[in-house]
Order: structure tokens, then sequence, then C-alpha cells
């Protein structure tokens, strides 16, 4: 893979679109260097980062599975940590999409604390 | 330079039936694309030409069947795109510049140290009037200077006639003009 190629496939790590976004994901969670990320996918650097430009696998049941099972054939990504690795992906990309709510307007933002007892 | 047109429409072809062969699409156009944005925009900075080719061939892959190879061939359409996003990377660094003042500019319009600032508190007393009136002409024009703004020991000395003096000479008779001068008016304003 040549260098610009490279880059595109770091660059494509913004975009949930892209594998690249859940293994960028997963790497930054776990503290996993590059090296480590393809050992741990039990593939090699090369082929890792052909692997980042795939499309994220489906979020259906169905179609995670059969996403995950061509990608990690295809790529010789073990099968079980890349559905750990999209999972995570899938998960950060949604509390990306969707943040917590605002606090309820009559809240005012302020919270109640409880008491161990009546105050005397 | 772009592999054969039959090179590129087969690797198109690939793409959208197994988008999985992205990588391999995207080795085989991002060079000749980078270095065709080269060419044509050659005083552009070649972080903007990555990021424009970059983002024209992610966009691609997101849609690879949109592209009709009937309407036009794929190089043409990847510049066209990646021609596009530079533009836009240009204004927008156009507008994130814009209304800004340069530093050099920002600087000059400081005062010169605080001889500027005391030299107009000094001035507007009745006796330093007075007193600048009594000064000799080159001391006046030196004071006059001061009040400006001016700093650059040159402009001192051209004034005082001392400009084929060597500068160590320049310095020394400059600064004792000035301190002169200001001992004289801070006299006459009667402070100490």
């Amino acid at each position: 893979m040549n260098a610009s190629t490279l880059r595109l496939a770091y660059r494509a790590g913004a975009d949930p679109f892209f594998l690249a976004f859940a293994l960028a994901e997963y790497a930054a969670a776990e503290g996993l260097d590059d090296p480590q990320l393809a050992a741990a996918l039990g593939t090699t650097a090369d082929l890792l980062a052909h692997a980042r430009l795939c499309q994220s696998p489906r979020t259906d049941p169905d179609g995670f599975q059969a996403d995950v099972d061509r990608i990690a054939a295809k790529f010789a990504l073990d099968r079980d940590v890349l559905a750990v690795v999209a999972r995570h992906g899938q998960v950060v990309a949604a509390m990306r999409a969707d943040p917590p709510p605002a606090p309820a307007p009559e809240t005012n933002g302020s919270v109640l604390a409880a008491r161990d007892r009546p105050p005397s | 330079m772009w592999p054969p047109d039959d090179e590129l429409l087969a690797a198109w072809r690939l793409l959208v039936a197994d988008p999985d062969t992205a990588g391999a699409f995207c080795a085989l156009v991002l060079p000749p694309l980078e270095a065709d944005l080269t060419r044509s925009s050659p005083t552009r900075d070649p972080a903007d030409i990555s990021t424009a080719a970059d983002d024209a061939v992610l966009a691609f892959l997101r849609r690879p069947a949109a592209f009709d190879p009937l309407r036009c061939p794929l190089p043409a359409f990847l510049r066209f795109v990646a021609g596009r996003d530079l533009i836009n990377l240009r204004d927008r660094e156009q507008r994130h510049h814009r209304g800004r003042i340069p530093w050099a500019g920002v600087e000059l319009t400081h005062p010169a140290g605080n001889e500027w600032e005391e030299g107009k508190r000094l001035a507007d007393h009745p006796n330093v009037r007075a007193a600048v009136a009594a000064l000799a002409d080159a001391d006046r024009r030196v004071y006059a200077l001061m009040c400006e703004g001016a700093r650059d020991t040159a402009v001192f000395a051209a004034e005082l006639g001392l400009a084929d003096r060597p500068a160590d000479e320049q310095t020394e008779a400059v600064k004792r003009t000035k301190d002169r001068i200001k001992a004289r008016l801070k006299r006459a304003a009667g402070e100490p």
C-alpha cells in the first residue's frame, strides 16, 4: 500500500462509515498502537490498512454477522476480535450521534440530594 | 500517471461489486490525483492538496455507484471533485483570516516605550511649554521626535547632525541629549 493510501486509511478513521473508525476508537480505548492492534486482530499492518477502508458492518444482527465474517475472511482478521471492535465502533458512533439529553427545564439543572434521616 | 482507462474502469466495477476492494482502488487513483492537483495548483500548500484529494476519494468510496463512466472519465471526475474541495478549503482559510490585523502592524501602533506618554503628560504643563520654547533648535527637534514616538537612534542622530559618526558614538550622544531634555522638562514641571 502506498503512502497516500495509508494516509487516507487513517483519515477514514474520523468517519463512522468506514471500519477505520471502529479500529481507531478501539485502539484508542485499549491503548494499542498499530502493531499491537494488528497483532490483536491476528493480521499484518498492511492487510489492516486495507481493512480500514472497508465499510463498517451493518447494524442489524444478520448483516453484522455476515459483514464481520466476510471482512475477517478477506483480510485474515480474527473474527471474534473484529466483532468486538466493530461493536465498540457502533456504540461510540451512536453515543456521538445522540448526546445525552439536557436537563428538563423544570429542574433548572439542579439535583436533589437524599438524606439518611429527617432534619432535627 | 493515471493507469489506462480500462484498468480504471475494471477497478471501479470491482469496487461497486465488492466495496472491500476500496484499498486497492485508492492505491490506484490517489497518487495520480494528488499529482494532477499539484500540477494544476503549484502554489497551494501540499497539505491542502492531500486533504482535497483524500476528501474526494473518500466521498467517492461512499457512493461509487453514483459515478457514470459514460458521462465523464474517472480521472476528470475525481479532479473536478477534488478541485472543488480545494477551492472550498481556500475560501474557508480566507474567511478565517479576514479582518485580522498583521502582527507587524499591531506592534507599530503601540506607543514607543514610555517616552511618548511621558512627553505628552509633561507637554500639558504650562512651565514645560515655556521650557520647550527655550530649548536649543536641535534639542527641540529631538523633543519633537520623542513626542512622535520615534525610537530609531539613527533618526535622532541624523537630526543632531551625527549621521556620519560611528554607531556607538551616535548612541551615546543621542542618549545624552534625550536625558538632558527629559531632565530639563521634568525640572520645569517641578518633578524631581
